[in-house]
């Protein structure tokens, strides 16, 4: 994974002092709240319902065992001994002290973590593939660009005070994991009629309140020419970019009321005149990058342990080894995802000694490599088959074990009213219900991939457009009611849900899930997942059978 | 009260406020054009064809600090048109914001009252200015991180002289 040479470790302790005066300085009253919230926010700090929240950056969501140590250490300091994986591939703490904060990033970067550009109306975090640089089936592992972006992308001077928030997103596999389709940048790696690898550029998806898939601007940008192209799209949307309304300030709204074609058009012009050779990166710099995410030390076809034979005597493990394990591209070796969604803990969440274990184990097992998914997951990349059932013996005891990854019970969920204070309603004790609902791993097994998405209000944080079930929280005369979509997918076949129907009360919502269900699988053929069954049958049936619940 | 950057140093200095420069589209009319001109934050400089000649001084517009379209403009008249004169930031110009508005070409600040006051003075806006001296990325002002990674083998200080040179050159 990347390191911090001198350089970028300067720049980061001259952020945290930077921010410590910003904050004496507030507390001073020389600046207004106001004036201090874009100064915040772009460290990731918010104002919740009950108190300040902290989002950490995660880049791409690759952690190491000594990050994670120190991201248990503030949990155990400075919060109530938890933090929330967030859909940015983020962490974030719910209850630190305003004033703690500088400290708190003197921590972060003592193991070159911070939490700039978490929030506010900037370039954010970058995501990415869970399984960048282990997957069988990627092109090559595209956290080089996106730590490439993150360099070109931190403290922008141009770009820091954009009409709105702005999420870029890579990933170099068909299969998409990133979820690049609902993105304001989606860069998708793929090979030209000349074997060549490049980037196709997608701009101008996204969910929130008025949800798009974004549309393709140009079918392949060779690689060197990247951030010079990136450039050229963030002037255009910062110079037209909507600021009369907070609502119509993203990208997508952009694109979508000049048109794909037009807006390209623009772009494109910017990009000819633009001084390419200042921008772009040099050969060597890419190399410099590329290196530090070189394969980790790979033993050659080593012996698979008790792998087989441990399956078939310990049929828990058997089942986790078919939702949570998955094929890795050097033979002998295995990606593992971390379930964070027990029934008993709220999506995403992991305490402190969850996090020693997982870098414990990271340690031994995995090259000192964690990654964190926008699922909410976490994924140990590359561990030998034969270290698996002694990893997941270490894990249930700490509640890391659920076997649930893909299925009806690993719901995103965004934090909602428990904390949040744009929701409408809860998000949290809803995923609960739905996951105690259907606790029974037979059947969670039997009904197969199923994304249930929920979002506590309609900036849609949950990512409920794209759920296969999408759940929306909204308000009607003080009560909780929740709004139900079908069809949705953030993945390469994305699209965005259908609402079926009158929003169902906090006591109809999960019968009528289950009824959704049960007809999905009286109805599917061979084969088919949930949204497929859907997709077949049109949105009709699967209404009726969710009102009569 | 207006600050001017000049060699790394802001000094306060006297001139005509924002207000008193013809705006753009009397600039244009005017026959021959002035030498000052304050272009409003939503005139897209990318769609016109515009010709600095002559300009001594352009102010651009901060209506709230958080809208960041001048910028962009600021970038465009320097990188695109080649202009060399005075870029100005006028509106809602506040000490956190000055080291983006510098490495965007911006050359003097023209501040609201009591602003200077509750930022520690002069003083106050030189310390946000040097909040950083080292840059992912090239702008106007500020030479990118990578190319003083390639000046190979020196350690941060030994590059911190070439850096100079570089920035120079």
């Amino acid at each position: 994974m990347y390191r911090y040479d001198e350089f970028d470790a300067k720049i980061v302790a001259d952020r945290v002092a930077q921010f410590r005066g910003q904050v004496a300085r507030r507390v001073e009253g020389d600046i207004t709240e106001d004036e201090f919230k874009p100064l915040r926010l772009m460290n990731g700090v918010y104002l919740q319902l009950h108190a300040y929240m902290l989002r950490v950056a995660i880049p791409y969501g690759t952690l190491n065992a000594a990050q994670l140590r120190k991201l248990a250490f503030i949990a155990r300091t400075y919060d109530k001994n938890f933090g929330h994986i967030t859909t940015r591939q983020n962490i974030q703490f719910n209850w630190p002290a305003l004033t703690d904060i500088p400290d708190i990033l003197d921590h972060l970067a003592e193991v070159e973590m911070h939490a700039i550009q978490t929030s506010g109306n900037c370039i954010r975090n970058v995501t990415s593939d869970q399984f960048a640089g282990a997957g069988a089936d990627e092109l090559e592992d595209p956290r080089p660009w996106c730590e490439i972006i993150r360099q070109w992308s931190t403290f922008h001077p141009e770009f820091s005070f954009l009409p709105r928030k702005f999420k870029i997103a890579v990933t170099a596999a068909p299969q998409d994991r990133a979820a690049v389709r609902v993105h304001d940048i989606g860069l998708h790696m793929k090979k030209n009629a000349d074997g060549e690898t490049g980037f196709e550029v997608l701009v101008g998806g996204g969910l929130g309140r008025t949800p798009y898939i974004g549309q393709v601007i140009r079918e392949f940008l060779p690689k060197d020419q990247l951030l010079s192209y990136l450039e050229a799209i963030l002037r255009v949307y910062n110079s037209l970019g909507r600021r009369d309304n907070i609502y119509k300030a993203r990208i997508k709204i952009l694109v979508n009321e000049l048109g794909a074609e037009a807006f390209r058009d623009m772009v494109e012009a910017e990009w000819a005149v633009m001084d390419k050779a200042r921008i772009d990166l040099p050969g060597d710099e890419i190399e410099r990058i590329h290196a530090y995410f070189a394969a980790p030390d790979f033993e050659n076809d080593p012996d698979t342990g008790d792998f087989d034979s441990a399956q078939g005597a310990d049929k828990g493990f058997a089942r986790w080894v078919r939702h949570n394990v998955r094929a890795h591209k050097q033979k002998g070796y295995a990606s593992v995802t971390l379930s964070l969604k027990p029934t008993t803990m709220a999506p995403g969440d992991i305490t402190s000694e969850q996090m020693e274990l997982v870098a414990d184990i990271a340690q031994t097992h995995c090259f000192d490599e964690v990654r964190t998914t926008h699922e909410q997951n976490l994924v140990l990349p590359h561990v030998r088959k034969a270290d698996l059932y002694a990893i997941y013996q270490k894990l249930a005891p700490y509640g890391l074990g659920s076997s649930n990854a893909g299925l009806v019970s690993d719901i995103i969920a965004c934090p909602g009213l428990d904390y949040c204070n744009l929701a409408n309603t809860r998000s949290i004790p809803l995923a609960q219900r739905i996951q105690k609902r259907f606790e029974d791993l037979d059947r969670q097994e039997n009904i197969g991939e199923l994304k249930i998405k929920i979002s506590g209000c309609i900036n849609a944080c949950g990512h409920h457009h794209v759920g296969h079930i999408g759940i929306l929280g909204v308000d009607k005369k003080g009560e909780e009611f929740y709004q139900v979509t079908l069809g949705g997918s953030a993945a390469e076949d994305a699209s965005i849900g259908e609402i079926v129907g009158r929003g169902l009360s906090t006591d109809e919502v999960v019968d009528a899930i289950e009824s959704l269900i049960s007809f999905y699988l009286d109805r599917r053929s061979d084969g088919e997942r949930f949204v497929d069954t859907y997709r077949r049958l049109g949105p009709d049936p699967f209404k009726e059978a969710l009102y009569v619940a | 009260m207006l600050l001017k950057l000049e060699n790394e140093t802001l000094a306060r200095v006297n001139a005509e406020a924002a207000h008193e420069i013809p705006e753009f589209g009397v600039w244009q009319a005017q026959t021959p054009r002035g030498s000052a001109v304050r272009i409003a934050n939503d005139i897209n400089l990318a769609a016109e064809e515009f010709d600095p000649a002559g300009l001594e001084l352009i102010v651009l517009d901060f209506p709230k600090y958080k809208d960041g379209r001048a910028y962009t403009q600021a970038r465009t008249l320097r990188e695109r048109y080649g202009f060399t004169g005075d870029i100005r930031a006028s509106g809602d110009v506040l000490r956190d914001q000055v080291l983006f508005m510098a490495r965007c070409g911006f050359t003097s600040f023209e501040l609201a009252d009591g602003v200077l006051a509750r930022s520690g003075g002069v003083e106050g806006f030189e310390k946000s200015l040097k909040d950083f001296d080292l840059f992912y990325q090239p702008a106007v002002k500020g030479t990118a991180l990578w190319r003083l990674r390639g000046l190979s083998g020196a350690s941060l200080t030994e590059r911190d002289a070439d850096r100079r040179v570089v920035a120079a050159g």
